[in-house]
């Protein structure tokens, strides 16, 4: 267990240092989602009662399409270069492969949220520093890496890849997008009692998305 | 009665839709066993190699023999 | 020498089942159409719900084989398994683009619009989808083997995904309730469960037909590509040995 946990976290550092040092896709990703959120704000009427509905969809919509541009372009870029058959090559158990990459995923469009929520806040005056609503973007983020992940393996040895990453996760992440969303939106409004049901959906769907994707990680990477 | 048309419409589509697609299924069987009778035209051998696959087959008399 | 085989068994079942497929709808359509009575509130309209529940059943029961045979594929890497899901998932597309469409044509004079995001519909469009997704993988996979696995990732991740999306949408529309006219089973008077009954058999052994057949087409491009293969690997030899 401490073999494979060293080994994950190697496979983590890796793409760190490889994006540290090319510095391509955080700064795409940043950029997409604060701009998503500013069409939004133009898109919406944001100073009216809806403003914490629209504004959850906002957010949700400008973290999502930036997860599929981090996704797609992470994994491309690895098959391109050849490095990810590199990886594979390794001595290394296939699903510790997929956690390596699967919380490198996580990790990245988690810092993009990290830089995008207080501005999103501030443009839209809303409060969202606050643990449940924490708790909801790391629950959806997980499922959303978990999932893409996968997807975005399997769709990065095929031609085509940008397009048919977000048709593949469109509808496998719908009940993350609207449990996110309106999670979201509850909080915001300060009605906090189905927030707890909607949670535990999220969590649910975190656990067997992992579990799937972790099991037939192997089969999909097999040539 | 309007309603009717809607009812009659919805029908319409579907069978036109079901009558397609058998017609579609059935143009791929024949476009196939052509092209494995061009194949095994001059072979029995190769012939047999589709055997599971062609219904037909009890009733055909073999060529190039 | 005449070739026979599990071949005439397979066709002879084929063609019983046709019959019996074709016997059953009709019946059916007549049930339906005729026999069963006008319904009070909804009118004529109502008479789509005939072919539009048993299609839904057929769409959804074409998933579940889908996922079935996907995870027989993962395990025992026979192509038969890929053959039966992509054939299913074929259907099942049809099937389910037809839902959606008579859906639209009953709600729409019931209702007053062609589409609502009720739970039912919302998940059937997003079934669409998937079956969507799993053939545009296929097609920009590559190679038959890679084909096979990812597409049978897709079956196998969507089927547990459905449910989750129907409670989902559920949940989400509590809070927006909105009127959604179907027919329970509580106050369907005794003709209409008839009718019912009678086209959900025939549509059930339609599916099975279709399957029949989409396989045998299946199965067929396989040995194609097996035999063109083999073909090209003795010509192949037949260079270097001369």
């Amino acid at each position: 267990m401490k073999g494979g946990l060293a080994k994950i976290s190697m496979i983590i550092w890796k793409d760190l240092l490889t994006e540290i040092r090319t510095k391509e896709l955080f700064g795409g990703m940043l950029i997409f989602a604060v701009l998503t959120i500013i069409t939004f704000n133009f898109a919406f009427d944001m100073t009216g009662t809806g403003k914490e509905a629209s504004g959850a969809g906002a957010m949700w919509v400008a973290f999502n399409f930036a997860g599929f541009l981090g996704l797609g372009r992470s994994i491309s870029l690895e098959r391109d270069k050849g490095s990810f058959d590199g990886l594979l090559l390794c001595p290394v158990d296939r699903g510790t492969i997929f956690l390596g990459k699967f919380i490198g995923n996580l990790l990245f469009i988690s810092l993009v949220e990290l830089i995008s929520v207080p501005i999103f806040a501030a443009l839209f005056d809303l409060n969202v520093f606050q643990p449940l609503l924490l708790l909801a973007l790391f629950l959806g983020t997980l499922g959303f890496a978990a999932v893409g992940t996968l997807l975005a393996v399997m769709a990065a040895s095929t031609r085509s890849r940008e397009v048919l990453l977000p048709v593949l996760m469109f509808p496998i992440l719908l009940p993350v997008v609207i449990a996110s969303v309106r999670v979201t939106t509850l909080i915001l409004t300060g009605q906090t009692n189905d927030v707890g049901a909607w949670l535990n959906l999220l969590g649910a769907y975190d656990v067997l998305f992992l579990a799937i994707s972790y099991a037939v990680f192997d089969r999909v990477v097999e040539e | 009665m309007s309603n009717l048309s809607y009812l009659f419409v919805a029908f319409l589509i579907t069978w036109i839709v079901i009558g397609a697609y058998l017609w579609m299924l059935n143009r791929q069987v024949q476009n196939l066993k052509d092209e494995i009778d061009i194949l095994t035209e001059d072979s029995v051998l190769e012939r047999e190699h589709f055997s599971s696959t062609l219904p037909e087959s009890e009733g055909r008399a073999v060529r190039g023999q | 020498m005449i070739v026979k085989g599990k071949s005439s068994w397979a066709s002879s079942l084929g063609m019983v089942l046709g019959l019996l497929t074709a016997i059953t709808m009709a019946i059916g359509m007549y049930l339906g159409l005729v026999y069963a009575p006008k319904d009070v509130i909804q009118g004529n309209a109502q008479r789509i719900f005939y072919i539009h529940v048993p299609m839904a059943w057929v769409a959804f029961l074409a998933f579940g084989v889908v996922f079935l045979a996907a995870i027989l594929y993962l395990w025992k890497r026979a192509l038969i398994w890929d053959q039966i899901a992509r054939s299913s998932a074929e259907i099942g597309l049809v099937f389910t683009t037809l839902v959606l469409v008579t859906g639209s044509f009953w709600g729409r004079p019931i209702w007053g619009t062609w589409w609502t995001w009720d739970a039912r519909l919302t998940t059937t469009l997003l079934l669409w989808f998937i079956f969507l997704g799993y053939f545009m993988i296929r097609a920009y996979a590559g190679d038959r083997g890679r084909a096979a696995t990812y597409s049978a990732v897709i079956g196998i991740i969507g089927f547990f995904d459905v449910p989750i999306i129907y409670e989902s949408v559920n949940w989400w529309r509590t809070l927006h309730p909105e009127s959604v006219v179907s027919v329970t089973s509580a106050n369907m008077p005794g003709e209409m469960v008839v009718a019912l009954m009678v086209c959900l058999l025939g549509f059930t052994l339609f599916y099975l037909y279709l399957m029949i057949q989409k396989f045998g087409i299946e199965r067929m491009k396989d040995q194609l590509i097996d035999y063109q293969y083999a073909l090209s690997e003795r010509e192949a030899e037949g260079v270097t040995t001369a």
